[in-house]
């Protein structure tokens, strides 16, 4: 499974959890049954976890299937997500703002066009084809 | 034939001993150890059971059950249901964390480890007494 896919399906994670930084975790030290199929949840309190181990269940076979074996999911309270991985959390809920704000800035022009449409103002501005302007921006002189 | 049920008792017990707090501060809590022993103890009383129903360990050198692919394997064999297969992932990701990861595992964490894993070991060993 490439890369992208498998940030892809992280990501399809993340939007099952609410909104959770979630990446594969890489360079673990050590060695564990399932090391290459771990997945790491940011912001994840205690209180919280087996809540979101439930929401999880219903992506996981799909999960195991793409990854080829069982995942191992650490979740990372939010104190120490804030002590050990600001940047990455830092930038993984920068980019979902970003997104959102792209995905805003879309719907915006989408509905600038619908309004156009219903308002008949939606025609492209007429262009001269033959008789040039003057190419002055200059205001007319007042008569003496 | 191997048992494993009274490995799995001490190490409940361990994990009870290792989140002791006292009131005179002189014993803190265990945390991550005691993450780390609870998994083992639910791990153990799952091996237990699936050693009296005589399945072989699946680790490529056949030494013990494979930790990431006991939870399924156990709902299979009929040692766990759909909610306690949850509970040994929980207690096995758990585990990594406070083996593998800088983290600290929280009191919490640790706590829950403790209650979710007397569950399975006084189930799994009901009833299958050496």
């Amino acid at each position: 499974m490439s890369i992208i896919d498998r940030d892809a399906l992280a990501l399809r994670v993340s939007e099952t959890l609410s909104g959770r930084p979630v990446r594969w975790a890489k360079n673990v030290v050590g060695d564990y049954d399932g090391r290459d199929r771990t997945l790491e949840v940011f912001n994840a309190d205690p209180r919280e976890q087996r809540e979101l181990l439930r929401k999880f269940r219903l992506l996981r076979k799909e999960m195991e299937t793409a990854v080829g074996g069982p995942v191992i999911v650490i979740f990372h309270t939010r104190e120490e997500s804030a002590r050990l991985y600001s940047d990455f959390v830092t930038k993984a809920l920068a980019d979902e703002v970003t997104g959102d704000v792209v995905q805003a800035q879309r719907t915006f022009a989408s509905l600038v066009s619908v309004l156009q449409a219903a308002l008949g103002i939606d025609r492209p501005l007429h262009t001269r084809a033959t008789v040039p302007g003057t190419g002055s921006t200059a205001l007319p002189r007042r008569a003496a | 034939m191997m048992r494993f049920d009274e490995k799995a008792r001490e190490s409940l017990e361990a994990v009870e001993r290792l989140l002791v707090r006292s009131d005179d501060g002189m014993s803190e809590p265990l945390s991550n150890a005691a993450a780390s022993r609870a998994y083992y103890a639910a791990y153990l009383a799952v091996a237990d059971r699936a050693q009296l129903d005589r399945l072989r360990f699946d680790s490529r050198d056949e030494s013990y059950y494979r930790h990431d692919t006991l939870p399924d394997r156990a709902c299979t064999w009929g040692i766990l249901s759909n909610d306690t297969s949850d509970d040994l992932i929980f207690l096995r990701d758990l585990r990594v964390k406070a083996d593998y990861f800088e983290d600290m595992v929280h009191y919490d964490e640790a706590s829950e480890a403790l209650t979710v894993a007397n569950k399975l070991v006084t189930t799994l060993l009901r009833g299958s007494e050496s």
